[in-house]
């Protein structure tokens, strides 16, 4: 019994070193400023200087349920400290915060701003450790997970 | 107490308001400093003049301080700039235009002072073919009138040369504005020009030119050397006018009256040329009548050969009927003083370098003459029959010895 105890150990010590990624921290992937993007007429967005670009037709589809509502619209785009990317839009209720995949953004949190009528002005600050969102001169903390603090 | 709570409440209350007042948006407050920073950049490139440039100094100083307090946040924001190499760029630019007004500040004293001398030589031009146009009607009267006609002739053509050569200096100034590609400049770059040309009355000087230029030729008879320095003046105005011309129909595009303008100074340019060739055959024909050879008016090359050979042909047709001595004369006058003395030396090589004449319509009057001295002259056969009596003698003395030598051998055989 001592001896299954003993061999159990060592696997798992094993198995854990084997399994063990690795990891360079602390890392900071916040940017400075929100970035402000025009919507092509094939629903993409591309961003100069982080030499990003990518589809945003089924967000849209998601905020609106309109597969063309994309059309002439702009998205502000911010990345906050821990590397989720916040995205919201003019008559957006929702911020929705993504992680990265492969080749794709993944919803993580869709804040739901507010159930009535939707952002008339948002702006996306760099508050580290939050993003804060403005829209009709409310102001509100956002984090990966959700509002840290409703309306101040 | 109650009092004190009430002051903190409303204290906290008048607070979180602000507070949320004064929430902005980075991004708002960005695209604020960069909106200002390329008014400021436009305001650079429109300055008209130092003080607009010195106002724009004072704004960058503005915007510096308006924005100090952010400099960490638009450090990483002006992307790829960041606070200070923004302000770097806008002083350089400022620094630069500050040189190009200081230059131009230069170029205009100088284009003052070019553009009074202008004046002053215009009204010298003016009193000079005055005075000439008076002389050139007593030219024959007396050797004094000639000598004071050649004087002002000679003072003309030297003001009128200088006069050209200020205009040229004027129209230097603008060169640096119209250098390059016109359809590159702007509405306010082509404001800039039409304005330096006006308050130089660089069209009005151009005109003034071009017209003393003709009117110069027409009060004086000049002589092939002469004509052919004007003709190079003549080249060198065209060709700096080929260079500013078009640009500034482009600058006067929208002013109807001013486009007017230029289309008559093109005119002039044509009446000028057309004077000089005029003035070449007006010469040629007075160098015939002061030799008191009245030949009918030419203007181009075949007018003149035509002419001129008409004249030789009446001359060798009337050469039977009219006095002996006087067609000789006439013939003499005709070739030796007029047209081997002065035109074929003279105005030959101009005629035929500048096109006016052809070298196959030179040598048909050549051959004319030609014609006329063997009339006048025929050549002289004397010694031709000379030669042919004494080669009949020759001849003749040859077949007598011939003869009597052999009459000679055939005694000396018999005796034999």
């Amino acid at each position: 019994m001592k001896q299954l105890k003993i061999f159990l150990i060592l696997t798992s010590i094993t198995l854990l070193a084997a399994c063990s990624t690795l990891m360079l921290e602390p890392a900071r992937f916040a940017w400075p400023l929100e970035s402000v993007l025009e919507v092509g007429k094939d629903g993409f967005v591309k961003e100069d200087r982080y030499a990003l670009s990518f589809n945003t037709k089924a967000l849209f589809f998601e905020e609106t349920q309109d597969s063309l509502s994309y059309s002439g619209k702009t998205i502000r785009l911010i990345r906050n400290n821990e590397g989720y990317y916040f995205i919201t839009a003019v008559d957006f209720k929702n911020v929705y915060v993504f992680s990265i995949d492969k080749n794709a953004f993944s919803l993580k949190t869709k804040i739901l701003i507010s159930e009535t009528t939707g952002l008339l002005n948002p702006a996306l600050n760099q508050r580290n450790p939050f993003i804060e969102l403005l829209s009709d001169g409310k102001a509100f903390k956002l984090t990966s997970e959700g509002i840290e603090e409703g309306v101040k | 107490m109650k009092r004190s709570m009430i002051n903190k409440i409303l204290l906290f209350v008048i607070l979180l308001t602000t507070t949320t007042l004064f929430a902005q948006s980075d991004y708002e407050m960005v695209q604020s400093f960069k909106e200002r920073y390329q008014k400021i950049a436009d305001g650079i490139k429109a300055a008209a003049s130092l003080e607009d440039v010195d106002n724009l100094s004072a704004e960058i100083e503005n915007l510096k301080r308006d924005f100090s307090a952010k400099r960490v946040f638009l450090d990483q924001s002006l992307y790829p700039e960041n606070f200070n190499s923004s302000f770097e760029n806008l002083n350089s630019s400022l620094e630069l235009r500050k040189e190009d007004f200081t230059s131009i500040t230069v170029l205009q004293t100088e284009v003052t002072a070019l553009k009074s001398e202008v004046d002053l030589l215009n009204r010298r031009n003016t009193e000079l073919i005055n005075q000439i146009t008076i002389l050139e009607s007593q030219r024959r009267k007396d050797a004094a009138s000639i000598e004071e006609l050649q004087r002002l002739v000679s003072d003309l053509r030297a003001t009128l040369l200088k006069r050209d050569q200020l205009i040229f200096s004027i129209v230097d100034s603008l060169t640096p504005k119209l250098a390059g590609d016109i359809s590159s400049m702007t509405q306010q770059d082509k404001e800039q020009v039409y304005s330096q040309v006006e308050r130089n009355n660089l069209l009005v000087s151009v005109k003034r030119s071009l017209r003393d230029n003709s009117r110069f030729l027409e009060v004086t008879s000049l002589k092939a050397g002469d004509l052919d320095k004007v003709k190079q003046q003549e080249q060198s105005f065209v060709t700096m006018w080929r260079k500013v011309g078009p640009k500034l129909v482009d600058v006067y595009a929208n002013k109807k009256d001013k486009s007017a303008e230029l289309k008559e100074i093109d005119n002039l340019f044509t009446v000028w040329a057309n004077r000089i060739d005029k003035e070449a055959w007006e010469s040629i024909n007075e160098e015939f009548s002061l030799n008191n050879i009245n030949l009918q008016n030419f203007n181009n090359g075949k007018e003149f050969v035509d002419v001129v050979t008409q004249y030789v042909s009446d001359e060798i047709k009337n050469y039977g009927t009219k006095n002996k001595t006087e067609s000789e004369k006439t013939y003499s006058i005709f070739t030796d003083s007029v047209w081997f003395k002065t035109i074929s030396n003279e105005w030959m090589p101009y005629l035929l370098d500048n096109k006016l004449l052809a070298v196959e319509q030179k040598d048909a009057v050549e051959k004319k003459l030609s014609e006329w001295k063997s009339i006048v002259s025929p050549q002289d056969l004397t010694w031709l029959y000379a030669v042919v009596g004494l080669a009949v003698v020759f001849i003749i003395a040859l077949i007598f010895i011939l003869k009597k030598k052999k009459t000679s051998i055939d005694t000396t055989s018999v005796q034999s």
